[in-house]
């Protein structure tokens, strides 16, 4: 399967950490573990990427952040729990209905199946 | 180097820091971003680490975290514009330029007041006499110089704020 990087990710990746988050609060490491895990292996993000992603969300509601209170010997450096709002849930279940239409449109101009 | 300029930590730390530095943005959000950023890079050289050594570890966690300018910017992104606009007023560091521009605005705001009313007058007082004129006319010249001046004003302190900007 090819690489999916950059540009093809950017306008996807709101929606793609709130899914994440659906499985259930995370820090950012653990969001990209299950982005990958999801994406069968073929995500090529850019980590730092997902930090701007999750304080834009914040700043929309649709996540919420808690300091983690174990830092497990990373010097002091604590770790963020998120976790989805209701703002967040229906934000993604938008985000798929757009997702949905924008495959189906494409899909049938490019002649393939979503 | 030293023993400490060498310590992987202390590298990660060096990255963020240069990462998190050239914000926009208020103390608390750099602070938060900073350890988050930071324990992140950590969680991934142990993960690296467990598989290569160090300077292979260190170079497979910079690698994954990605380009570090192009995070700055992403970063920046993020922070909303009212948080922006009181970081550019209120900051210690740009105390010069700040002041140009909110003086530069005040005095053109100032000038244009007694410019706009006087002319007002000039327009419908078709009958003037000698001495309104004059007071008119000295308080539109007073009014044009303070205004045009404020924005002189104005216009240095935004210019200084981009020299400063393209030297960092």
């Amino acid at each position: 399967m090819p690489d999916i990087a950059g540009d093809k990710l950017r306008g996807h990746l709101d929606s793609m950490v709130l899914a994440a988050l659906e499985r259930g609060e995370a820090h950012g490491l653990e969001v990209l573990r299950r982005l990958d895990a999801a994406g069968d292996g073929s995500l090529r993000l850019k980590e730092g990427s997902l930090y701007p992603a999750l304080y834009r969300l914040e700043d929309a509601g649709m996540v919420k952040a808690a300091w983690e209170e174990e830092t497990r010997g990373r010097r002091g450096a604590r770790r963020r729990i998120y976790r989805l709002t209701a703002r967040g849930s229906a934000a993604l279940a938008r985000g798929r209905t757009e997702w949905r239409t924008f495959a189906r449109v494409i899909g049938g101009i490019l002649g393939g199946t979503a | 180097m030293n023993e400490r300029e060498n310590d992987p930590i202390d590298v990660l730390r060096r990255h963020v820091e240069r990462t998190v530095a050239p914000l926009s943005a208020g103390r608390r959000r750099k602070a938060r971003v900073r350890e988050e950023l930071l324990a992140h890079l950590i969680g991934v050289y142990e993960q690296e680490s467990a598989r290569a050594p160090r300077a292979a570890a260190l170079d497979a966690t910079l690698r994954r975290f990605g380009d570090r300018d192009d995070l700055t910017r992403q970063l920046q992104a993020s922070v909303p514009p009212f948080e922006r606009i009181l970081v550019i007023l209120f900051s210690k560091e740009r105390r010069m330029w700040r002041w140009l521009v909110v003086g530069g605005f005040v005095a053109s705001l100032f000038g244009t007041s007694m410019v706009l009313p006087a002319l007002a007058k000039l327009r419908h007082q078709a009958d003037l006499h000698h001495e309104p004129y004059m007071a008119l006319a000295v308080a539109l010249m007073i009014g044009m110089v303070i205004a045009v001046a404020g924005l002189h004003l104005l216009a240095w302190g935004i210019a200084r704020r981009l020299r400063r900007t393209s030297a960092a």
